[in-house]
């Protein structure tokens, strides 16, 4: 493996963190300006990812490193130590990936040049907004676990306080859940402040089993260094050690539980949902493009490390780490499928999106968690990370063209965004496209991405998944198609007042929704080379060739066509909206409650853990707090000094003779003890 | 001339010129007395004598050579001016100033009270230069001893009793009786040790004709009877008995004295005394004898203990600030046992040597400076407010903000918040008990250390009561804000906390320039 060093290839993610500290010290001067900085540094990032890319696109059995020297060490025992290299190491993978990152990011930092004008918290936002960037290039890129970590935990930071922006909860608008709605006793109707709160604590409880698990990986490997772990026999020999106690799947899956939360997947993908009340281009950003991405790349890193590996270990290690594969597989697909069931019913935009989000990112967990699986491992890694390519590009566009849907008509459901399409053309054909490639309709980029992770599902013999991804492909056309169809429909008021956003908004989501296409054109003729570029330098097998079975193309498209021809007809052509005339049935209300409450899970998760713990707490506070601490220190211990300083107070008598006589007394015990003592 | 020589000469000018300024300086105080020349003038005259002697000690440790500076054979059995000397020497001429400073000028009586004290603080510096010396052709160190002592007790006797109300001639009276019966217990412990080495002499050699038991006996009581006389002075229990009631009831002003700097040149008798015992202990015929410095340690230890716990107990429920630093005072001196103790039993040059030694010098450069500025803040407590009670001063209105920032800094000095000097101190000195070294004749000694940590967090309680008292204002309390016609001034303890803080940002770079690490 020829390993070039290129020393700058550290300022792709350090420019976007030197960009923060100075917007956010320029801006103290004049907001405006924070805006332009850290575009600026964006900017440099995403033009520094090109030539990276060129030189490993033209020859992908290189990778790039940024030094060769070591940070620091920690001594574990007298003879090793584990070595912490700042690296970072660009391979096939992560040079695209980190172009993807930097390119939708400057396009989302542009549209927010415009979007976050005169907002309360302008400054602020580019602060943290360049922060965030830096962070997530710096996971993308990172060569050793310790910085992987740092990036990592620097999303969340920035995610909490992104989705969170608006935290005087002053503006309806931006809260997410109608006003005044319960299920199951807990309130749906989310406020900003809260839903920074709900990301980051559920994001950073599953961290935890993130740092056990790389933490026990670095230390017991003694190594930090990513590369360092394809094919080790050292992990080998610990996985091995670990299936003897039955426990490599448990440990495998605590790592992943970091990953799981990151992308939203069940049980942890409520957050996701509510993080819909930051603006519209950190939705864009974070929660569709990047930081959810973030999990699945963890799988895309991992994944070929734990098949490797798994292959030097033995028979219990290779059925362990199948057991593994499987349970992540199983879980995406669920999430998928639960997700779409969610989309349909929602009737804010964003939130639809959202869902959506979760259940694409489903995908690609199935994807990544197959190709432990099957034969040609290669052919996973490579599903899922052309549907997170795919993904995120016409994710983003959708969010900036909801941004400036709901800025238009100052709402944020959809029934209130009828008949937008003749007066805002350029936005509703961006949507039209990006939607499009959601609900996976040819040549779009969208359809080639879904249908190979559909593909690689059934390969692994397990055919639950790759039925219930279609069940959900299925659905998923059916509510893009629905959420892009209200711009079609008549409404009652006329909207004068609806216009096209200026030309530094609509630019950027027009281009991505243009690369949907272009992106699909790509890989109907490239997609070997693509796959070859990204495998080559993991430690699985390549892929012969990028093939699609015809079966299985024909049922998807089948799927989508029908889908889309559904919903185009209702909401479209006839201008309807189904709800209304069937919300008289009560099984069908029910159903509808039941899934727009989102399964009520989040009630159940509030009931038993947020009363559950502050139920403790009280206990605790009230029995062991109170009686035990308090009463000791506060009441027993003071009354013990008092008593005890009264008693010695009173041997000092004031008399002279007393004194002499203690003298004389205090001789002798030293005598004696001089004495006594040898 | 090379820097050395000067030195040397430097160093062989500070003894001549302590005696002759400090005498000097009585006899002009006299003479002005007699002729009724003037208080300020009485006044400056002593602070420029202590001022001029600060400079130079100060020059002094700047050109510390690192070794102790041998002194010319004029000033026999001197150890030499080494780092307890000018540590030692910079607590008293540093607390002596500030006391001199602050003296009331309202009576005749206020240049008696100046001579005596610098009187106080030649005895007191001189006993800190020996150690116990003898030798069998001559009483080596024995003379010079008991004169410094005598010296620095009278001074202390006199000190209070000058400040002729009824509570000091009563304190006064108390402390003479029980002086003077200490006194003997130096001179009967002094007079053993001759006994003793006269019979051990050569040094090691045992007649047969006498018990090795017996060797022993006169030995323990030498030493048992030096530490009753040492433990008497300096108030560590169980012999501080006296030590509340003078402490408590004298004038603040003489007490500033008697415990800022005229019984500090003790501890560095006492930390000679346990280098001697380590030095006896390691000889090995008396080994053969039975004796080593552990029994040594563990006595002190206990009266480290003792003078700890009761110092820091006691005063928690106290209601006068006079008392609560009087058993304070006991709580301290049973601090700088755990050092002394430590330094008894640690090999020469060990990290616990070390340590132990920068633990009593840095915790009595802070104790002398604090516990004197503190006595003459309750002083003024005294003579603007009535009395030094927690109840009257809380419930004045208005103090001066000098007086509450200066409580605040030194009572922060005395519980030991870094970065003041007295957290340095207090760290060595724990320190040094809980140092593992091998060496030691006794293994590490975590348990002095925990009680003593204790004894500090005891004792934050109490410094905590005044600071609130001084701090805050209750209405309807008693006590006023008038102001007699001669309102002391606030300036010299107020200096003295600035003075506080600086040493201890310059404590570290003090303890290795004087090569105490």
């Amino acid at each position: 493996m020829g390993a070039q060093i290129i020393w700058w290839s550290d300022l792709i993610w350090l420019t976007p963190f030197l960009g923060a500290a100075l917007a956010g010290l320029v801006g103290l001067y004049k907001k405006r300006l924070s805006g332009f900085v850290g575009v600026f540094s964006i900017a440099v990032s995403a033009i520094l990812t090109l030539p990276l890319l060129a030189i490993i696109w033209s020859n992908p059995s290189t990778v790039i490193i940024s030094r060769d020297t070591i940070w620091f060490t920690i001594p574990i025992s007298r003879e090793t130590s584990v070595v912490f290299r700042l690296v970072s190491y660009v391979d096939g993978l992560s040079s695209i990936m980190a172009l993807m990152v930097a390119w939708i990011s400057l396009l989302i930092a542009v549209y927010s040049l415009k979007y976050m004008e005169n907002d309360y918290g302008e400054h602020r936002y580019w602060v943290f907004f360049t922060f965030f960037v830096g962070s997530m290039l710096l996971l993308v890129l990172a060569g050793d676990l310790l910085l992987f970590i740092i990036g990592w935990e620097g999303t969340s930071l920035a995610s909490y306080a992104l989705i969170g922006h608006w935290y005087r909860d002053d503006d309806e608008l931006t809260y997410v859940g109608d006003k005044g709605r319960s299920a199951l006793g807990k309130s749906m109707f989310f406020s900003p402040s809260h839903s920074g709160v709900r990301a980051i604590v559920m994001t950073g409880i599953a961290d935890i089993g993130l740092l056990l698990g790389l933490g026990f990986i670095v230390f017991s490997a003694k190594t930090s260094f990513i590369p360092d772990l394809y094919a080790s026999t050292t992990l080998a020999n610990i996985f091995k050690v670990l299936s003897s106690y039955g426990i490599l799947t448990l440990f495998l899956f605590i790592t992943s539980l970091g990953a799981l939360a990151k992308s939203a997947q069940f049980p942890l993908h409520e957050w996701l949902v509510t993080a819909m009340t930051g603006p519209a281009s950190v939705s864009a950003l974070i929660h569709a493009a990047t930081m959810v991405k973030a999990g699945v790349y963890f799988m895309l890193r991992f994944s070929p490390i734990f098949i490797s590996v798994a292959s030097l270990g033995g028979e219990e290690v290779l059925y362990q780490v199948r057991e593994y594969f499987v349970i992540i597989a199983s879980l995406g697909a669920f999430t998928a499928f639960m997700m779409a069931t969610m989309a349909v019913v929602a009737r804010e935009l964003k939130l639809i999106w959202a869902f959506s989000t979760a259940s694409q990112i489903g995908y690609m967990f199935v994807a990544t968690a197959s190709s432990g699986l099957i034969s040609e491992p290669g052919l996973g890694i490579v599903a899922g990370f052309s549907h997170l390519l795919s993904h995120a590009v016409f994710k983003a566009a959708l969010f900036l063209t909801a941004g400036a849907l709901i800025h238009a008509v100052h709402s944020r459901y959809i029934n209130d965004m009828k008949g937008l399409a003749s007066y805002m053309k350029i936005t509703t054909l961006s949507s039209y496209l990006a939607a499009l490639s959601l609900a996976a309709v040819p040549p779009l980029a969208g359809f080639w991405s879904k249908d190979l992770v559909v593909e690689t599902s059934a390969l692994t013999g397990l055919l639950v998944i790759p039925v219930l991804l279609l069940v959900t492909a299925f659905l998923t056309s059916f509510y893009s198609m629905r959420a892009v169809g209200y711009l079609f429909m008549r409404s009652s008021d006329e909207k004068h007042h609806a216009y096209e956003p200026s030309s530094i908004m609509y630019i950027p989501y027009l281009i991505l929704a243009i690369s949907s296409v272009l992106i699909g054109f790509f890989w109907m003729f490239s997609y070997g080379y693509f796959a070859h570029v990204i495998l080559a330098t993991l430690p699985i097998k390549g892929v012969e060739k990028i093939h699609f079975e015809v079966e299985t193309m024909t049922i998807s498209l089948i799927i989508a066509l029908v889908a889309v021809f559904f919903a185009v007809s209702v909401y479209q052509f006839m201008k309807r909206e189904i709800y209304p005339r069937i919300s008289g049935i009560a099984l069908i209300k029910t159903l509808h409650d039941f899934l727009y409450d989102r399964w009520d899970i989040n009630s159940v998760l509030y009931v038993v853990f947020v009363d559950g713990f502050s139920g403790l707490i009280n206990y605790v506070g009230r029995y062991f707090e109170d009686l035990v601490i308090d009463g000791f220190y506060h009441r027993y211990l003071t009354v013990f000094a008092d008593r005890l300083s009264r008693a010695l107070r009173t041997i000092q008598f004031g008399l002279m003779n007393f004194y002499l006589v203690a003298l004389l007394i205090g001789f002798l015990v030293l005598l004696l003890l001089g004495v006594w003592m040898r | 001339m090379d820097i050395v020589y000067i030195v040397y000469l430097l160093y062989n000018l500070y003894i001549p010129l302590l005696i002759s300024l400090l005498i000097g300086g009585f006899i002009a105080l006299a003479v002005s007395k007699i002729f009724d020349i003037g208080l300020s003038f009485s006044r400056n005259m002593s602070r420029a004598i202590l001022l001029f002697l600060l400079i130079y000690l100060v020059i002094l440790i700047i050109l510390y050579p690192g070794y102790p500076v041998p002194v010319s054979g004029l000033f026999p059995y001197f150890s030499g001016v080494d780092e307890i000397v000018l540590l030692v020497s910079l607590s008293i001429l540093i607390s002596g100033f500030i006391v001199v400073s602050s003296y009331p000028l309202d009576s005749s009586d206020t240049v008696s009270v100046l001579a005596v004290s610098l009187l106080g603080v030649l005895g007191s510096i001189l006993i800190s230069m020996y150690s116990i010396t003898y030798s069998i052709d001559s009483l080596g160190s024995i003379i010079p001893i008991i004169v410094s002592w005598a010296t620095l007790s009278i001074a202390s006797y006199a000190v209070i009793a000058l400040f002729k109300d009824p509570l000091s001639l009563d304190a006064s009276s108390r402390y003479a009786i029980v002086g003077v019966v200490a006194s003997q217990f130096l001179l009967f412990g002094l007079g053993f040790f001759i006994l003793f080495n006269f019979i051990t002499y050569p040094r090691g050699v045992v007649y047969g004709f006498v018990g090795h038991d017996l060797y022993r006996l006169i030995l323990v009581l030498s030493v048992s009877m030096l530490l009753v006389a040492l433990g008497f002075k300096l108030g560590s229990a169980p012999f501080h008995f006296w030590l509340p009631d003078v402490y408590g009831r004298g004038s603040p002003y003489a007490v500033a004295a008697v415990a800022g700097f005229i019984k500090i040149g003790l501890v560095g008798l006492l930390l000679r005394f346990a280098r001697f015992i380590f030095d006896l202990g390691s000889v090995s015929s008396y080994a053969k004898l039975g004796i080593d410095s552990g029994v040594f340690f563990y006595i002190v230890a206990l009266l480290a203990v003792l003078s700890m716990l009761i110092g820091s107990i006691t005063p928690l429920t106290q209601v006068s600030i006079q008392r609560i630093l009087a058993f304070s005072s006991v709580a301290h001196i049973g601090f700088i046992f755990i050092g002394v103790a430590v330094f008894s039993i640690a090999p020469v040059y060990s990290p616990a040597y070390f340590f132990s030694l920068t633990g009593v010098l840095l915790h009595v450069l802070a104790y002398s400076i604090s516990k004197s500025s503190m006595f003459i803040l309750t002083g003024f407590m005294r003579s603007v407010y009535g009395s030094s009670d927690l109840s009257v001063v809380a419930g004045v209105s208005e103090k001066p903000g000098t007086l509450k920032t200066s409580v605040i800094i030194h009572l922060a000095n005395l519980i030991g918040v870094p970065p003041l000097p007295g957290f340095w101190g207090k760290l060595f000195l724990f320190l040094s008990a809980t140092y593992r070294d091998p060496r030691l004749y006794i293994g590490p000694i975590p348990w002095l250390a925990l009680l003593g940590v204790l004894a500090s967090v005891f004792s934050v309680f109490y410094y905590l009561n005044i600071m609130r008292a001084i701090s805050i204002e209750v209405r309807g309390l008693g006590g006023s804000s008038d102001t007699r016609s001669q309102r002391p001034d606030l300036l010299n303890p107020y200096m003295a906390s600035f003075l506080v803080i600086i040493l201890g940002l310059l404590a570290p770079v003090l303890i290795i320039y004087l090569r105490l690490i």
